[in-house]
């Protein structure tokens, strides 16, 4: 079959472009090790016990060393916690590590505008880390359908500069 | 402009029976380079969006995943 010289350069181009996009793909789940945030963790937790065992029996701001701080969050019908009732306060500029699971449904944690978007399944964690660039309120909504007050399931996070954050609060290990 | 071929230009009904008919070329002397322009500034858009996308995902001043 004979093949027009245009053709075969724009033939030629597309097959580039896919066999690029495949091998970036490979070269970020082999040699950069990148992950899908919360799958493949491997944490599990049982959706009938979690809210009287282990961490998230104490939902809050827990901290790991000086620039590292993690996050046990419920997301349940309708609320973030922490978060909903009081925005959850932390430090911009550090190293947040957020765990999520939820008791009940499934729900989403997204904070628009930002990057920071992961779906809560019940019975699984799910876990993901950031570091806030600046202080200032930022929202949190859910963005997976959870029931009838779905559209009132809405949090805060307010990043505060790391001198003025208050440690008190934080949930002793 | 001629709208038929009834109104065709002297210099194509000269050619010959073929009404209308220029000439025949083979398939590498047509050279559809508007063709080769357009698919070419797609690509090198589809190229260029995907370059900007490392900055609507990582450049932005709002915070993402770090790991």
């Amino acid at each position: 079959m004979h093949v027009h010289r245009f053709e075969k350069l724009w033939i030629g181009l597309s097959l580039l472009l896919i066999a690029a996009f495949i091998g970036i793909v490979l070269f970020g789940f082999t040699v950069m090790n990148l992950k899908v945030p919360g799958v493949e963790t491997g944490e599990t937790v049982d959706p009938a016990t979690v809210l009287s065992e282990g961490p998230f029996a104490q939902p809050g701001v827990r901290k790991v060393s000086d620039n590292h701080y993690e996050v046990y969050m419920l997301a349940q019908q309708f609320l973030f916690r922490p978060g909903s009732t009081q925005p959850l306060t932390l430090p911009a500029e550090t190293k947040v590590t957020f765990h999520m699971t939820s008791p009940d449904v499934m729900h989403g944690f997204e904070v628009p505008g930002s990057g920071l978007n992961a779906t809560v399944i019940p019975g699984q964690i799910a876990t993901f880390s950031t570091r806030f660039p600046e202080a200032k309120t930022y929202g949190i909504i859910c963005h997976q359908y959870c029931g009838s007050a779905h559209h009132n399931m809405q949090g805060e996070i307010e990043v505060v500069p790391p001198s003025e954050f208050d440690e008190s609060n934080l949930i002793s290990q | 402009m001629p709208t038929n071929e009834s109104d065709a230009s002297p210099e194509i009904s000269s050619v010959g029976d073929d009404s209308g008919k220029v000439r025949d070329i083979s398939l590498d002397e047509f050279q559809p380079y508007g063709t080769l322009a357009v698919n070419g500034a797609y690509f090198v858009l589809l190229l260029v969006l995907y370059a900007l996308l490392y900055f609507v995902e990582f450049a932005t001043h709002a915070p993402h995943i770090i790991e």
